[in-house]
């Protein structure tokens, strides 16, 4: 077991509570949906479990020590973050931009070495940006940032991957593309943690899936047992119909009519 | 390419102070100062050079450009910063002279302009280090109320070996305000009148530590701010406590760029109620381009106009005329046209 | 790749920083030819006894070496601390001034005047308000429980106004004849009375933080990311980001002492330098000082050779750095930087 988050609770000063007792275990090698309306707590619960957000009540157990009393360094050699919306001020090639996600492995006063430059290549490699390592990161497509970015989170080789909406702000081709990555990074052994309010990209994806109500309750079980029509509408306040499309072999979340 | 615009530039902005070096005057051979010696008005102890005479004098110091007129040494002149065009055009040494700064010194100007000596105001030590450090001697002076002057000619008078000359013009003005304390003193106490000058803003006046209220005192006024000091500057009490004090005339000073005119005071409804506005006493003290209300010989001259303003029936515009006459053939043998200098007396 | 282009851009402005510091030497209003300067200051540096008059000897080693070391120095100083602070707050427009430095340095500075203290206070006094200065402007967001970036740009703002305030008002008590002159000129920034008595002992604070801040560059790089992604990086932020303030702010603040407070450097020279070798810190950063000695050296230059009486030397480095920022702006709209 990689995560184990017991008693989880959080709300900002003066604003309402986004986590509420939440308990959750994750196996190593799994991949996990979180899913949930706007403003529920996704993201809140990803800065727990990246240790930026100190939690109040309950603790996050990350590789069996007590994350709040772990450095940021050894949290992150762990967890590769990837935010969403990133909007970079600085034009840092994307190849220095890749290279600083090894930054946990390099000492304080320290700079990138022949290993950390070697590991960049592979990363770039990997997500078919070898072409644009001398781009600026400002003057790239937002889908290809996001690939800068999910290429900066495994340069260093964590065990899990968390994805901050990874398909919000980006067009259908790029989504698309997006959760393939995904898929692929959870095959190749990454326990990946994915946040959405898309239920469609849950269901792509598979696994296990948590829904995080606006209450700030989390609910979790198998994708395919979890999401059910009263649950998703519910949780979402609306009408939503689940289908089985014979053609695509898989359900599919669909809108009513308007 | 960008880059070769940006290094050319960084070139030009290296190579343009190579074109726009300067000629310096030769150099004259600094005397070595023995014998006795003189406290500045700085209160540091000075050698007095061997022949004051050959001394070269820079100054940024605008205060010092009357006494060493007045000193008749201004053939010694060789860098000033004069505070009108009246200086510059009444002494052709003056007008000659170069420039090493106004107010402030440009060190180098300075080493360049032949000078051996500066003369400075006396608080500003970190300047006077600095010239020091060149080499060059300093003399600071101190001429904010009637003793600094007369400590300050006899200053530059040691100095500069004009020794003779500054006794002359001591004893001048002395007996210039011996004069006017004869005529103050058969003015009866009950007949005396308050008065007031006013700097560059309005309500902006001149306390009892300056120069100012003692002329005011001295031509048999009572100064109405004498309660009121800032370390000989000008102090804001605002246009209210004037109003309060009502001084019965109202001078406003020459020696500073006024910020209103004398219609916003005599015209303005704020003013109405004023005693000096309702008699018209108001006047600004002459002159436009040569000030008489500034340290040096002058206040002599801004003594006897207060005299003629306060007391006209004591002292008659024919005794003023003939003092103004006086006091510019003593000073620079010569007179000059009431509309040039810029004052109407009548 | 990175190597190869550092290094040439580093000889490039190394050797026009000598090749400035050999001119800056060779001119001025007073008359010494070129080769007598450098005579003049063989004959010094060697111990060698000089044949020229005490006047040349003082112009060349006690007006122009000073100003040119301190000029290159300061210049060097705003600049690498500008970088640095654009770096931890990830933004390109804020400069060292942002955190109130300068304007509590001088207040000190101000203080000192007012209360005619001997000059060496001066100095003393400007380092001291330079430190409660940014003191202050980290201490409000925290107090606040705010410590977002912006809420400490905010600060800044805050402390700067209410320093500006407080020196208005020592202005205002100041002697207008005398002393308001002195803290005028302090404000506006001038290198015309440095000595190397002043330089020396301003070198244990410009040295080891210019020094910190260069072995920090690359994790400044991750820091720019901002805070959040920084700290998914495994970045202590506020140990490293509070140990790159108070190097920058050292910077800064030592400047001050030295020179009064120039303005545009810190917030322009970076710019330059991210033109010159796009935005990577471990080359900005050494290019940025390079590139702030050599234009605060040009800068100074002109204004001692320029006109009959000396400049304030922020009239200059305004009149070149706010046409340049305005540029920058549009340029950035354009293009993106």
């Amino acid at each position: 077991m990689i995560y184990r988050i017991c008693g989880l609770s959080f709300s900002y000063p003066g604003g309402p509570t986004v986590l509420d007792g939440v308990s959750l275990e994750l196996e190593r090698g799994e991949i996990l949906s979180v899913l949930g309306p706007n403003g529920a707590g996704k993201s809140t619960l990803l800065g727990c479990m990246l240790g930026t957000l100190p939690a109040p009540a309950g603790t996050v157990w990350l590789d069996g020590q007590d994350l709040s009393r772990m450095h940021p360094r050894e949290i992150a050699r762990l967890v590769g973050y990837v935010p969403q919306n990133l909007s970079p001020v600085f034009g840092y090639t994307v190849r220095d931009f890749v290279l600083m996600g090894r930054a946990p492995l390099i000492p304080t006063l320290g700079r990138p070495g022949a290993a950390d430059r070697a590991a960049a290549e592979e990363a770039l490699t990997q997500m078919g940006l070898a072409a644009l390592a001398d781009r600026p990161c400002t003057g790239i497509s937002g889908g290809e940032r996001q690939q800068a970015s999910i290429a900066r989170a495994i340069v260093r080789r964590p065990q899990v991957l968390l994805f901050d909406e990874p398909t919000a702000h980006l067009d259908f081709g790029n989504q698309l593309r997006t959760l393939r990555v995904l898929k692929e990074l959870s095959r190749q052994g990454y326990t990946v943690v994915v946040t959405t309010h898309n239920p469609d990209h849950a269901i792509l994806l598979g696994g296990r899936t948590a829904i995080l109500d606006r209450n700030g309750r989390l609910t979790a079980g198998q994708t395919g047992e979890l999401l059910r029509e009263d649950l998703l509408c519910r949780v979402y306040q609306t009408d939503l119909k689940l289908r089985y499309v014979e053609e695509l072999g898989r359900v599919v979340c669909l809108f009513p009519n308007l | 390419m960008r880059r070769r615009i940006l290094s050319l530039l960084l070139a030009v902005a290296l190579l343009l102070p190579a074109l726009a070096g300067c000629s310096a005057p030769e150099r004259t051979a600094q005397p070595t100062a023995t014998g006795p010696a003189v406290i500045d008005g700085a209160g540091r102890v000075l050698a007095v050079p061997e022949d004051g005479s050959e001394e070269r004098i820079a100054s940024v110091y605008a205060t010092a450009v009357p006494f060493l007129a007045a000193l008749g040494i201004t053939d010694q002149v060789a860098a000033v910063n004069c505070k009108s065009i009246f200086w510059t055009n009444a002494d052709p040494n003056l007008d000659a002279a170069g420039s090493v700064g106004r107010g402030v010194v440009d060190l180098e100007a300075l080493a360049a302009c032949g000078a051996t000596v500066l003369v400075h105001r006396a608080n500003d030590s970190e300047t006077v280090e600095a010239v020091e450090r060149l080499g060059m001697d300093v003399v600071c002076i101190s001429a904010e109320d009637m003793e600094g002057i007369y400590d300050t000619l006899t200053l530059l008078g040691t100095y500069f070996d004009a020794e003779e000359r500054a006794e002359e013009v001591i004893a001048w003005m002395n007996e210039k305000f011996r004069r006017i304390d004869e005529i103050v003193a058969e003015i009866p106490e009950e007949e005396r009148v308050t008065a007031l000058v006013m700097g560059s803003e309005l309500g902006r006046v001149a306390g009892g530590d300056m120069l100012q209220s003692w002329m005011i005192q001295k031509a048999g006024g009572i100064p109405v701010a004498a309660e009121v000091e800032n370390n000989g500057n000008w102090v804001t009490v605002g246009v209210e406590t004037i109003f309060q004090w009502d001084p019965e005339f109202l001078f406003c000073t020459s020696s500073a760029a006024l910020d209103y005119t004398l219609e916003d005071i005599l015209e303005g409804d704020a003013w109405d109620a004023a005693a000096a506005v309702q008699e018209g006493h108001v006047a600004v003290i002459p002159a436009k381009i040569d000030t008489w209300d500034m340290p040096g010989v002058a206040c002599v001259l801004g003594t006897f106009w207060m005299l003629r303003q306060m007391y006209p029936d004591r002292f008659s515009l024919e005794e003023l005329e003939a003092e103004v006459e006086e006091y510019y053939t003593f000073l620079f043998g010569r007179t000059f046209a009431p509309d040039y200098l810029g004052y109407t007396l009548s | 790749m990175k190597g190869r282009r550092a290094v040439p851009m580093g000889i490039l402005l190394g050797s026009l920083l000598l090749a400035g510091v050999v001119l800056a030497v060779c001119v001025g209003k007073y008359r010494v030819t070129p080769a007598e300067s450098l005579e003049i200051l063989a004959q010094q540096l060697l111990g060698l006894p000089s044949g020229y008059p005490e006047m040349t000897v003082n112009v060349v080693m006690e007006l122009r070496i000073p100003r040119i070391l301190a000029s290159v120095l300061v210049g060097a100083a705003l600049s690498l601390s500008g970088a640095a602070y654009q770096g931890v707050f990830s933004n390109p427009l804020i400069s060292p001034d942002f955190l109130g430095v300068s304007s509590g340095a001088c207040i000190g500075a101000a203080l000192a005047i007012l209360l005619a203290l001997p000059s060496g206070s001066i100095q003393l006094f400007a380092f001291a308000g330079g430190v409660a200065a940014v003191a202050m402007t980290v201490a409000l967001p925290a107090a606040i429980g705010n410590r977002s970036n912006i809420m400490l740009v905010l600060s800044g703002v805050i402390v700067g106004s209410a320093m500006s305030s407080v020196l208005g008002f020592i202005k205002y008590v100041a002697d207008p004849e005398t002393e308001l002159a002195a803290i005028t000129y302090w404000t506006m920034g001038s290198f015309t009375y440095v000595t190397l008595g002043d330089l020396l002992p301003a070198l244990p604070f410009l040295l080891p933080p210019a020094a910190c801040l260069l072995l920090l560059s690359w994790r400044i790089n991750v820091l720019s990311l901002g805070e959040e992604e920084a700290r998914a990086l495994g970045v202590n932020v506020r140990a490293v980001r509070g140990l790159v303030i108070l190097c920058a702010t050292l910077l800064t603040a030592s400047s001050v002492c030295i020179s009064g407070t120039i303005s545009w450097v810190g917030l322009v020279i970076p710019h330059l330098g991210r033109m010159l070798t796009g935005p990577d810190n471990t080359r900005l950063l050494p290019v940025s000082a390079l590139l702030g000695g050599v234009f605060l050296l040009a800068v100074d230059t002109l204004t001692r050779t320029i006109g009959t009486s000396e400049m304030p030397i922020s009239i200059l480095t305004g009149l070149v750095g706010a046409p340049f920022y305005a540029w920058l702006l549009w340029r950035q709209r354009r293009r993106g930087l």
